[in-house]
This record gives C-alpha cells, sequence and structure tokens, in this order.
C-alpha cells in the first residue's frame, strides 16, 4: 500500500460523489473509489446529501427538474478542496455545465457554488493521476483488458491516457478498440428513448470489444458500462466488465457487471 | 421539400433492418474518416485556421446586410442580377419567373441543398420545365425518385448493385450487357448520357458554397466539373443561395476553401473551385448570356436573432455526418428533410419548425464527435439541448418524461428520501434478479431490453455500505 | 414581390442585429507554412502537389516550343492530332507541326484535345488558375477529355493569396473581375459510387500541365 509523500502538511480533503449510477447498481465501485482516494493520500468525505448532478433532467431540456435535482449538491460539497467522481459524464456536467444550469436562476448565492463546484471537479483517474500524482495503484492484475473511453471522458475532461498508465502499471496488457473514439450509445434517457439505435451502436461497440478478445472491458463510467455490459451478454460473451476504480483498487469481490452471481469473487487470473 | 420528419421512428426501425444501407453506411465512414483525420494532420494550422474562420463568420453574421448589400452591388456591376426572396414559395415563382422570362424548357443542375429545400425539381416540372441533375449522385437519385441522404454524396445511402440496376432500368437504350460491375462502369455511363445534355439546356442552375461580396462572385466547389458544364454552356446561368453564404473578401473565402475540402473528403483543395461573376463579358467566346442569383431566407434571419445563430456558421462540409454513429446507424432519409445528420438535427427543426421535427433534436447520445470535428466548432450538443428546452418550455415532451423526471428531481432534491427509496428498491430488484444477475426484461425498459440485457443491481445503495464500513473500521 | 421580399428580408436582419456587440473582422489569416513557400521550393511543391493530385507535369523549353512537343506528345499518348487551343496561343508556329491541326476557340464535345494558359497558380496545393475571356475561353478547361494547361513558373503563387491579388489587379486595371475564374486540381473525379474514387467524371478525365520558365504572353501586357 503506497501513500503519497507523508509530511506534515495538511491533507487534500475530498468530497466523493458517487452518483446516482455507482449508488443504485454497483455501490462496490463507489467503495473502491474511496479506497483509491485514502490510498492516494486523500481525506475524504461522502456528503450524505448527495443524489444525483442533474444531468438527465439538464439533457433532457428541463431545467427547471435539473436545478431542483442538483441543488442539494451546492450546499453538500461547497467546503472540500476538490469534488472527485467516479464518472467522466457526470464530472463534465459539474465542470461544465452546472454553472449554465444555476446561470438565469436569479439565484446568486447558488451561481457563485456552481462556479466553485465547477472548478475543483475532477474525474477519478485524472484526479490521482494529475494532482495526486499516484503511480502505481493497489490493484494487481494480468488480464487483457480492453479499455472505453467514454465520450465525457475523453471530450470534456481530457481523461484517456491516465487510466491507461495505472492500468499498465498495475499489470494489465492494456488493447485500444478499432473504434475506440465512436460512442458506445448509452447517452442517457437515449438508450431507452431510441433504443433501437442505442442497441445498434452498443452492438457495433461490442462487437469491437469481442474482436480484440480481451478478458475483460473496463471503463469510467457506469452508464457506458452497463450499456456495454447488457449487449455482451445478450450476445453471450465471456467478457468480463468492470469498473476502472475497482481494477485499480484491486479487491474486486464483486461478480462482473451483468455477470451471474454465484462465482466466487469473479477476480480474473493471475 | 415536404418533410417526413414526423416519421422518424417508423423511418429508423426500417433503417436498422435495412443491411444494404447498413453497408452502404460502413463504406462511407470507412472511407472518409481516416481522411478527413489524415488531412487535418497535414496542415499543422489547421485550428489556428477554424478560429480565424469562425471569427470571419462570427463577424459577418454581424453585418449580413452591409455585405449583402455590397454584393448586390458588385453583382449589378458586373451585368447580373439579384432577386430576393424571403420564403421558399417565393423562391420557387422567382426562379420560374426566370425561366419564362428565358424561355427556358430545359435546366441542367449543380448539386445544390437550397434547391431540394425548395422542392424545386418537382416545382419546375409541374410547370412542365424539365431538370436534369448533373451531379453523379444527385443524378441517380433523381432516376430513383429519391432524396439526397447527404449533404456531399447524396447517393451514399446505395450500393452500386442498386446504382447498376437503376442505370439499366433507366438507360434501356444500351446494350443489355454491357459492363457494370465497377465504380468506373457507372461513372463512365455516366459521363456519356450526360455529355451532351450540358450544351442543350436553356438554363443551368447551380447552387453557391459561398458568396463574395467584395467581388459579387459566387463560388462552387465540386469534384466532377459537372457544376461548371452546367453553368458555362447553358444560355443563362442561375444562382440559388442562402443568404448565410455571404462572405466579405476573397481572401476570407482563401480560409474556408482550406478547411472545407479537408473536413469533407480529406483532400487538401477541391478539383474544381469556380468564382462565377456575371454573365459573358464582350468578346468572351464562351459563357452564359445571363446571370442571376437568387437569394434565399426561407427561416435564417430568424435563425440569426434567435438562439439557433451559430448553426448559421455551418459551411456544409459534412463532416459531422460522417463521424456521427447515429447518422452511420440510420443513414440520411431517417431524418426526414433535406438536411441530416448534426447538423441536420438542429437545422432542420429550425427551418421546418420544431412540431415537425420533434424527434429530431432528441436522437442524439451527446457524445460531442460531431463538435470535435466540425470546421466551425459549432456547439451541435448545445445547440441540440437548447432545443429541447423549447420542446419542455412549449410541453411538446411526452407526459411520461414529464411525470418521470419530476418524480425523479422531486427524489434527488430530498437526499435522505432519495436514500430511502433507491436502497430499498435497489434491494428488491436485486432479489428478483437472483443468481442470473441481468433481467431480461422490466416494465418500462422496453427501449432498452430489445437487445440488451439490463444488469441487476447490487441492492441497498452505497450508504448502506459505506455506513456499514465506517462501523466496521471503528 | 420581389422589391418588398428585399425590404422585409433587410428589414429582419437589421433587427436581428439590434443591441449586438458587433464582432470585429480579424483581418487577413497568416497562410499557413505549407502555402508561403518561395524560389525552388515553392516551384517543387507545386509539381509535388499537382502529380499528388493526379496531373502528369512536364517542362517545355519555351513557349515556342509547344507545337513541336505537342505533336510528339500526343502521338505517344495515342491520341488524335487535333487540338483545339486557346486564342492567347494562337500565335505560335502551328504549321511547323505538320502534322496537328488547330482549331482556336471555345471547346465542343467533339473535341477530344484541348490547350489553355493559366493565368496564375497556387504552390501550395498544386492548383492552377484559370480566367475566362478572349484570350482563354472557359470551355477549354471542362469539355474535353484532355485538358493540356502551359503554365508559366513566374505565374505560380506561394497559395492562394497571390492569386487574389493577381484578380484585384485584373480588376482594377480592366475594370471588372473574369466572368469565371477556374482554380483547377487535377483532372475531374468522383467518389459518389461506394465512396470509390474514380478519375473522370464530367470534366477532362486527363490533365497535363506544361511549365515554361519564360514569362506568359499575358505578363507582357500586364
Amino acid at each position: 500500500m503506497t501513500t503519497s509523500s507523508g509530511s506534515s502538511q495538511k491533507k487534500v480533503t475530498v468530497g466523493l460523489f458517487v452518483t446516482c449510477l455507482i449508488d443504485a447498481m454497483r455501490p462496490s465501485a463507489g467503495m473502491a473509489a474511496l479506497r483509491l482516494l485514502e490510498t492516494a493520500g486523500c481525506e475524504v468525505v461522502v456528503p450524505k446529501d448527495q443524489s444525483c448532478c442533474g444531468q438527465p433532467a439538464w439533457n433532457s431540456g428541463d431545467i427547471n427538474s435539473a436545478r431542483k435535482a442538483a441543488t442539494p449538491f451546492l450546499d453538500a460539497f461547497d467546503t472540500c478542496d476538490y469534488v472527485v467522481v467516479p464518472s467522466g459524464s457526470c464530472a463534465g456536467m459539474l465542470a461544465h455545465h452546472l454553472v449554465d444550469l444555476f446561470d438565469g436562476s436569479g439565484d446568486t448565492h447558488a451561481q457563485k457554488q456552481a462556479s466553485s463546484i465547477a472548478a475543483k471537479t475532477h474525474e477519478l483517474t485524472s484526479f490521482l493521476v494529475d494532482v495526486m500524482g499516484m503511480k502505481t495503484p493497489p490493484g494487481k492484475t494480468g488480464a487483457r483488458i480492453a479499455y472505453h473511453d467514454s465520450c465525457s471522458s475523453l471530450r470534456e475532461m481530457q481523461v484517456s491516457a491516465q487510466p491507461r498508465a495505472l492500468l499498465k502499471a498495475a499489470g494489465a496488457d492494456v488493447v485500444d478498440l478499432d473504434k475506440a473514439d465512436t460512442c458506445c450509445g448509452f447517452g442517457g434517457t437515449f438508450s431507452v428513448k431510441y433504443g433501437d439505435i442505442s442497441g445498434t451502436m452498443s452492438d457495433d461497440k461490442a462487437a469491437d470489444i469481442e474482436g480484440k478478445d480481451p478478458d475483460m472491458l473496463v471503463a469510467g463510467d457506469m452508464g457506458c458500462l452497463m450499456n456495454i455490459a447488457g449487449r455482451l451478454s445478450r450476445r453471450g460473451s465471456s467478457v468480463e466488465v468492470r469498473h476502472v476504480a475497482e481494477v485499480l483498487d484491486g479487491v474486486m469481490e464483486a461478480p462482473p457487471i451483468a455477470g451471474p452471481r454465484n462465482t466466487a469473487s469473479g477476480r480474473p487470473e493471475e | 421539400m415536404e418533410t417526413t420528419s414526423e416519421r422518424f421512428r417508423e423511418s429508423v426501425a426500417a433503417a436498422i433492418r435495412d443491411d444494404e444501407l447498413k453497408g452502404a453506411m460502413s463504406k462511407l465512414t470507412s472511407a472518409l474518416r481516416p481522411k478527413r483525420a489524415s488531412a487535418v494532420a497535414g496542415l499543422p494550422e489547421f485550428d489556428q485556421l477554424r478560429d480565424h474562420g469562425i471569427a470571419i463568420k462570427m463577424h459577418t453574421l454581424d453585418h449580413m446586410d452591409t455585405y449583402l448589400a455590397r454584393f448586390e452591388d458588385n453583382v449589378i456591376a458586373n451585368g447580373g442580377h439579384v432577386h430576393w426572396c424571403a420564403d421558399e414559395a417565393s423562391a420557387r415563382q422567382t426562379i420560374l419567373d426566370l425561366c419564362r422570362q428565358h424561355n427556358v424548357r430545359t435546366v441542367t443542375k449543380g448539386k445544390s441543398m437550397v434547391t431540394e429545400e425548395l422542392g424545386l425539381n418537382a416545382f419546375l416540372d409541374s410547370h412542365g420545365i424539365l431538370p436534369l441533375e448533373t451531379d453523379l449522385g444527385e443524378y441517380i437519385i433523381q432516376l430513383r425518385g429519391e432524396h439526397p441522404s447527404h449533404i456531399i454524396a447524396p447517393a451514399t445511402h446505395l450500393q452500386r448493385e442498386q446504382i447498376a440496376d437503376t442505370f439499366r432500368k433507366s438507360h434501356a437504350h444500351l446494350d443489355a450487357n454491357r459492363a457494370m460491375d465497377t465504380a468506373e462502369s457507372l461513372t463512365e455511363e455516366a459521363r456519356q448520357e450526360l455529355r451532351e445534355k450540358y450544351g442543350a439546356a436553356d438554363a443551368g442552375i447551380t447552387g453557391a458554397n459561398f458568396m463574395i461580396a467584395e467581388t459579387g462572385s459566387t463560388i462552387i466547389v465540386t469534384n466532377e466539373g459537372n457544376g461548371d458544364l452546367t453553368q458555362t454552356l447553358a444560355k443563362v446561368h442561375i444562382v440559388v443561395a442562402s443568404l448565410e453564404k455571404i462572405i466579405p473578401t476573397m481572401d476570407d473565402a482563401g480560409v474556408f476553401l482550406r478547411l472545407l475540402a479537408r473536413s469533407a473528403t480529406g483532400q487538401d483543395m477541391s478539383v474544381y473551385t469556380t468564382l462565377s461573376s456575371g454573365p459573358r463579358r464582350a468578346g468572351d467566346l464562351d459563357g452564359p448570356d445571363a446571370f442571376h442569383v437568387v437569394l434565399v431566407d426561407n427561416g435564417r434571419s430568424a435563425m440569426l436573432g434567435g438562439s439557433e445563430r451559430e448553426m448559421l456558421r455551418c459551411i456544409r462540409c459534412s463532416a459531422c455526418l460522417n463521424h456521427c454513429p447515429v447518422y452511420a446507424s440510420i443513414g440520411g432519409h431517417a431524418y426526414g428533410w433535406v438536411y441530416s445528420g448534426p447538423m441536420g438535427k438542429v437545422l432542420t427543426p429550425s427551418l421546418t419548425g420544431l412540431d415537425k421535427a420533434k424527434d429530431l433534436p432528441n436522437a442524439s447520445s451527446f457524445c460531442g464527435k460531431c463538435q470535435e470535428v466540425c470546421p466551425m466548432r459549432i456547439p451541435l450538443p448545445k445547440l441540440m439541448r437548447n432545443l429541447r428546452v423549447k420542446q419542455t418550455e412549449m410541453k411538446m415532451t411526452s407526459w411520461r418524461q414529464r411525470i418521470l423526471l419530476f418524480l425523479w428531481s422531486s427524489l434527488a432534491s430530498r437526499p435522505a428520501l432519495y436514500r430511502f427509496v433507491t436502497g430499498a428498491m435497489t434491494k428488491i430488484l436485486a432479489g428478483l434478479a437472483g443468481r442470473k444477475g441481468v433481467f431480461r426484461w422490466l416494465p418500462l425498459t422496453g427501449g432498452w431490453t430489445k437487445m440488451r440485457d439490463l444488469p441487476a443491481p447490487e441492492g441497498g445503495g452505497f450508504f448502506a455500505r459505506y455506513d456499514a464500513s465506517r462501523k466496521e473500521n471503528n | 414581390m420581389a422589391a418588398s421580399d428585399r425590404t422585409l428580408i433587410f428589414d429582419r436582419l437589421r433587427k436581428a442585429g439590434e443591441g449586438r456587440i458587433k464582432a470585429p473582422h480579424p483581418g487577413r489569416a497568416t497562410p499557413p507554412k505549407m502555402g508561403s513557400l518561395s524560389g525552388k521550393k515553392k516551384i517543387d511543391r507545386f509539381v509535388e502537389q499537382a502529380s499528388q493530385q493526379y496531373a502528369t507535369v512536364d517542362t517545355l523549353s519555351s513557349l515556342d516550343d509547344l507545337p513541336r512537343y505537342l505533336t510528339k506528345w500526343l502521338r505517344r499518348q495515342n491520341l488524335p492530332q487535333e487540338v483545339v487551343i486557346a486564342p492567347i496561343l494562337e500565335h505560335l508556329d502551328w504549321q511547323d507541326t505538320k502534322s496537328v491541326t488547330t482549331r482556336t476557340g471555345a471547346a465542343t464535345t467533339a473535341d477530344m484535345v484541348g490547350v489553355s494558359m493559366a493565368y496564375g497558380a497556387a504552390a501550395e496545393t498544386g492548383t492552377v488558375m484559370m480566367i475566362s475571356g478572349e484570350q482563354t475561353p472557359t470551355t477549354l478547361n471542362f469539355v474535353p477529355d484532355v485538358e493540356i494547361i502551359v503554365l508559366s513558373k513566374k505565374d505560380i503563387s506561394a497559395g492562394m493569396e497571390g492569386c487574389w491579388d493577381q484578380l484585384r489587379a485584373y480588376k482594377d486595371k480592366t475594370g471588372q473581375m473574369p466572368r469565371a475564374v477556374n482554380y483547377i486540381t487535377g483532372p475531374s473525379r468522383t467518389a459518389d459510387v461506394e465512396a470509390t474514387m474514380v478519375l473522370g467524371a464530367h470534366g477532362p478525365r486527363r490533365l497535363h500541365l506544361l511549365l515554361i520558365d519564360e514569362a506568359s504572353p499575358w505578363r507582357k501586357n500586364r
């Protein structure tokens, strides 16, 4: 277990925003994120008054609902040094759209808070590498891992080299997909509203993945992971799907996403 | 042109089952995506040129009246004529009047999306004037009675066999056993068919990629040379162009020309870039006797004052179409109008009305690839979201969506209640899923589960685990 | 009708601009490096780019040599020994060829080979600039199957900026732009069938460029 330079300086406080999808679907990934941040030397707080960043309503064009949903967030994450999010898309919402969301709300206090949150929000793996200087994660794996960049990670948060560097340092054989920068088709409510288009896109992604014959498909966004795992599962694929936090943390007690429940640990072979 | 955007869902369902379309889209994207990437990588100053081009456009949009007036003065000084048309009906009538004025019976056409917007071909045909498309892709779809499915490659939805089939039926006078199995043989056949038609046409109608205020010139950019044959060999040259094609100077054109072909097909420069500045001069040995520019508003000035203003920067390169995973899955016809792909998702509702194109701004995952490749950095996802906001305000969204979002936000704004409800619900669902770990189906999720399993939640929510681990550590 | 449409449109445009802070024009763009070459590098760039775009490029020892060059070239290419030529080339000694017959003027679909002269060129993209007019009819650029264009090296600009300047000078001198300015980069092509590139769509199937060192006849009159 490595800690960053243990000096007498005050520890960085990180507010962990687990995101609604991790909260609902895969709390174990949230716990993995928590452990990673502590390992990196952060003091982590997990404000109880967190739920949603407002993105589903924001993207649907329902500004009022989005503001309502995101309002508790403003107070909850007021005091930490950083807001760290195990999701490129929620991080993108906070870093790039929260200010717009409260613009025109007439609430200058909320606007100030939104501004401050936007400035201190980071996606998890880029935070570990770029801010905390993590070089080697606690997890170890020899697996062949196909890494999927979520569109928000790639285009809004400039995250792509960092998770790969950490996975490689963990011992993984990281492979890139042929159409690495093509959307998997999740897109939030798009995945249900336009299910046939979304499903087709997820199928293209699944075929790309299977073509690389990896042990695992790993990504930093729960929405993409559910979408890709859902299609791989329907195709009868044996590729394991996990959140990048789980692999870097190394514990991996939970079965893979969409994987059957009774398998022991689900940890890949060393 | 009539819109069928209201039938988006049915069109999509059909498109997704269409294997020929799938094959055609795959050929398009696998050809054009790497070509653009390579062309852009080959020009180190690409991003600076983009910035410069955007600045030119934003300045021009702020001074449209000045530049359009200057353009008009110069066209007239060159011996040409300018006609102003506030809407599509006025534009159609103006063009018809010009044809009648010049005794035009046959027309050759260069590719022009704005004339598709106007439904010009059908209109002229109904008045006894025969328009003949000369761009190879447009020629093919005209024979098939189809509309273009892509703004620069109109027949891109077709595979070679389908095109050969069309030629077999339409060129019945040719030898039935002729070679038709290559792109070369089909191109050659179209060349021969059209060769004499240019000179025989009374009028040539082209669009304009740009209009230059400084010189009163219209610019067309082609690879085939058909636009030039169209305008040079006919007696009358009619240019149809929408207002936002105006740019201040020739040097400004140079900036856009460096961006256009690279973004479209990955060429550094298209084969033919032509400036047309009026009718033939005294002493000229060829060229049209008359030059008319038909300027079409048809909704542009309304966009200028509205929230879709940035869309007017579009230079119609098609990079967004070529890189969009939604477009690649469904092809251009599903969008139901002239403009498809990401730019169509903004432009079509803006011009035809949001009520006629309800699905278009919504059928996007907001992946952002379009904005990334757009030479004018048009924030297409943001513009689509703006349209979604308008739909919400105008109560155009489904009652189901409104209720679900209301419930969701009411819950999310009360974190303690949120934790309780989601904790309980996920526990139940986890229990229901049992060993399998997935659901093949759940109520309200048909759109998802048709092609994908739905992973089961771990159950209980994050805070249950977090609180438990805290207790353990203490 | 049209007059009131004009008023309506200008009204709309004016209203759309009300209250806006107007953005300034950014000025002339700096040409990219590949469009700023000079000397031999510039000429080499032109030849390299034109060739990459499927034009063939050769040099003439002098413009006077054109008729004799053509006799040999047409024979080697198995092309008919009949060409339609631009008036600017009429003064050359075509009688000397003994075998090539020429017609001067605009091209018709019966013409297989056309010969004309470029007004300018952009080395950046291997592009020639043709202008319409008494000396160089436009149809020569598009109608014949084979297009031969003579270009003086002295008329090659680094990029299109030089070409725009030439056009401005032309406009100042003659009072008007040429009716048509054609920038041509290689023979015609299309990729409308399955995104497969095919050379020779509706315009010429072949573009042959002939470079001369001396100034063009135009230059002498500029």
